[in-house]
């Protein structure tokens, strides 16, 4: 038997991207190594209006700045997070 | 008694019809100590030069008041002021401006507010009002299609804002709730808060700088528009087309979907997590509280019991909220918006939103700022935490982080002025001041006026904003950082260039990131000349500058470039900031609390300061763009006079404040 492994991760969408997204978090699970990349193509696939903040939208994992090529470990929450502006 | 014969007439010039298109042309001096009404023509070059809103109101307080007035005295004067698209009906078109030496600041002091007020104003016959002078008792303004009367308001003072407002109504007669626009004070700008605001249409407010406590000075209790005279515009056609465009591009805008669902509020979680959520009196950048008060829990629990929206406004980004219990609301008064979450909310460690709802609606009956209200209570909180207020001086009200209860009692005895409400009363700056041993530390404001509740430690163009805001900490001279890192708000109409703006994250603090913040502060300011909300704007909204450049020139006829737009708005800005160098104000005023100079403890940016050294390198390119002396942030002459502003120049120079 071949062992695939996984990394099970939480995606957390903030403001325009809950909206985008229609959840305000959800799993994901990836085949290991997985890098944020990944993920944020997968969310765009299964919620397409998230294309549209592509550009804009910053990333976090366990509330620190990642980039996009940051790999992802078991259990880290990855937050999609759009402009925040004044208000 | 007042005299009627004294106070009360037809002011429209009869038989005349309106001449300048976009404004009714005319501007209301109400003198309070003579009881003298009066108006004047607003000049077309002066129209044209200054706009409306801030650029008027610089202007004209710029040439009426005397540097070193007392503010909440005699010779200060309240402006109230629309812009030239008043009463044209398109999302975000529903602000109006009031100006005066600020009681709060060190100078210049500006507030905005939407609601129905802005039409009203032009629809009652003027494009603004002069108010000076002081009312031996107290008066209210009653303005119907030219028609203006003093009335005596000696039945309303004393009472709130929504009392004064629903009774000023019934005294008209009014029979629909919109008929007539109503602006008032409510104990807080009578006992002169010194960050008292102005509320109109119950739930609307001119917060900042303490403009309702200028008024309270004045024993002004109130000003109610009535009217429906249609403001004349060039050409209808084409205004009505570029209306039509501003349909289509307001849902554009990013911010528009969730500023509907959410309201303001919906970004008190996202501040959080992002690690710049203003909490503890700026001690800390997160706060585990805040999923329970972001606008998506109040929506969620129920406490949320409708939308509203300004005049025009397709949004819908008002809050109406309702509770029988913990705490009684009424939903007449308005719901939470972010600075208010922030402020009474994670900025007090309490988590609590039927309190802050509270807090909120006090506020708003009282008429008291909720940014400078919420600041105030964190800074008594950290001063209880210090020993430095005991609780003999609170009169036993212990005054605990995160206490709901302690909140709302304070807030009531500043709002009164009662006890100890009557020391913060003052504002952070003046209260530290009197209170000393070492409060001055933790006093979180700029140039008098309290931070409001953006982080600069995770956002720079914020921190360089609070620092050189005319008015003191503001966090609405310019679009924040978080727009700019993405090449797709990039405008090269504007001058923004993405080639040529290399560097623009949120911790980058050079050329580029200065650059961006002295090209939106010129848009901005325009918007605050034209009177519009920049929620609808780009970028977070979709409106673009160059539809309402469309939309001015179509209402007024003229034929003004984005360029001629965009130095409408740095005009303003040069007046502002000599009206202040005339008080005396320089660089060494443009600085923040030693506490954003200090690294974060936690969050996305815990360890990243605000150091002087990037504050220092700030200032330096921004005062360069603006072309500024670096030694003392005062316009030179060469900048004055490329703005057209050459008598301001010379004034400057008449003072001994002019840069050499």
């Amino acid at each position: 038997m071949i062992h695939v492994s996984t990394v099970r991760i939480a995606l957390v969408y903030l403001g325009q991207a809950r909206e985008a997204a229609g959840t305000k978090e959800e799993e994901l699970v990836l085949p290991a190594p997985a890098k944020i990349e990944v993920a944020i193509s997968q969310a765009i696939a299964a919620h397409p209006k998230l294309s549209e903040l592509k550009k804009t939208i910053k990333l976090l994992i366990n509330g620190q700045w990642a980039a996009q090529n940051a790999e992802l470990n078991d259990g880290d929450r990855v937050t999609l997070l759009p402009p925040v502006g004044g208000g | 008694m007042l005299k009627a014969d004294y106070i009360k007439g037809n002011y429209l010039p009869k038989g005349k019809a309106l001449s300048l298109d976009g404004y009714i042309g005319r501007i209301l001096r109400v003198n309070l100590s003579r009881r003298s009404i009066t108006t004047e023509p607003l000049q077309e070059q002066i129209a044209r030069k200054y706009i409306g809103g801030r650029g008027l109101s610089a202007k004209i307080l710029f040439d009426e008041l005397e540097p070193g007035i007392d503010p909440l005295g005699p010779e200060n004067k309240l402006v109230i002021a629309g812009g030239p698209m008043g009463a044209i009906p398109f999302s975000g078109n529903s602000r109006f401006s009031v100006c005066a030496k600020s009681p709060l600041g060190m100078g210049w002091g500006e507030s905005y507010s939407g609601g129905y007020m802005a039409p009203k104003i032009k629809q009652s016959g003027f494009d603004a009002f002069i108010i000076e002078g002081v009312s031996k008792t107290p008066v209210w303004l009653y303005i119907n299609e030219g028609n203006v009367e003093l009335r005596d308001a000696s039945k309303y003072w004393g009472k709130t804002t929504a009392y004064t407002e629903n009774d000023i109504k019934k005294e008209l007669g009014d029979t629909d709730k919109r008929q007539t626009s109503v602006a008032s004070i409510g104990p807080g700008g009578e006992k002169m808060v010194r960050y008292a605001a102005i509320m109109n249409d119950l739930r609307e407010a001119a917060g900042r700088s303490g403009m309702g406590a200028v008024m309270g000075s004045k024993r002004l209790k109130a000003w109610a528009c009535k009217g429906s005279m249609k403001v004349p515009v060039h050409d209808e056609k084409k205004l009505k087309d570029y209306m039509r465009q501003c349909v289509t591009e307001v849902k554009k805008g990013p911010y528009i979907q969730p500023l509907h669902d959410y309201g303001t509020a919906g970004d008190t979680d996202d501040a959080s997590a992002s690690g710049r959520l203003p909490t503890k009196n700026f001690m800390r950048a997160t706060f585990e509280g805040a999923d329970k008060i972001t606008g998506e829990t109040i929506v969620s629990s129920g406490l949320l019991t409708g939308r509203d929206t300004c005049w025009a406004c397709s949004t819908n980004c008002k809050r109406v909220v309702d509770s029988k219990s913990p705490y009684l609301l009424d939903k007449e008064l308005g719901g939470q918006e972010y600075e208010t979450t922030a402020a009474f909310g994670s900025f007090c460690l309490n988590s609590d939103m039927y309190a802050i709802a509270k807090a909120n609606q006090l506020c708003n009956l009282y008429g008291i700022d909720t940014i400078s209200a919420g600041v105030v209570v964190a800074f008594a909180m950290e001063a209880y935490e210090r020993g430095i207020l005991t609780k003999e001086q609170t009169g036993g009200l212990e005054l605990k982080w995160g206490s709901p209860d302690a909140i709302i009692k304070l807030t009531e005895l500043i709002g009164n002025r009662e006890g100890i409400g009557d020391l913060l009363a003052e504002g952070v700056w003046r209260a530290a001041q009197k209170l000393g041993k070492g409060a001055e530390e933790f006093a979180m404001h700029v140039k008098g006026r309290e931070l409001p509740m953006h982080e600069p430690r995770g956002k720079r163009n914020i921190g360089l904003m609070y620092a050189v805001g005319d008015r003191g900490a503001c966090h609405m001279e310019w679009e924040h950082d978080d727009y700019w890192e993405s090449d797709a708000y990039m405008r090269p109409e504007l001058g923004l260039v993405a080639s040529e703006l290399p560097n623009r994250t949120l911790l980058d603090y050079g050329p580029s990131k200065v650059k961006i913040a002295k090209i939106q502060g010129d848009l901005w300011s325009m918007c605050n000349s034209l009177v519009v909300c920049v929620f609808d704007i780009y970028p977070g909204g979709g409106i673009e500058h160059t539809t309402l450049l469309g939309i001015l020139n179509a209402a007024t006829g003229w034929d003004m470039t984005i360029q001629d737009y965009m130095e409408a708005g740095e005009r303003a800005i040069n007046l502002t900031r000599a009206f202040n160098a005339r008080e005396g104000l320089t660089r060494k005023h443009d600085a923040l609390p030693k506490r954003l100079m200090e690294p974060l403890p936690d969050g996305a940016f815990a360890g990243k300061p605000f150091g002087p050294d990037i504050l220092g390198s700030m200032l330096d390119n921004y005062y360069e763009l603006r072309g500024w002396d670096k030694r003392t942030g005062v316009p030179t002459r060469a900048s004055l006079n490329r703005v057209g502003l050459d008598y301001v120049a010379d004034e400057l120079e008449k003072m001994h404040v002019l840069p050499n």
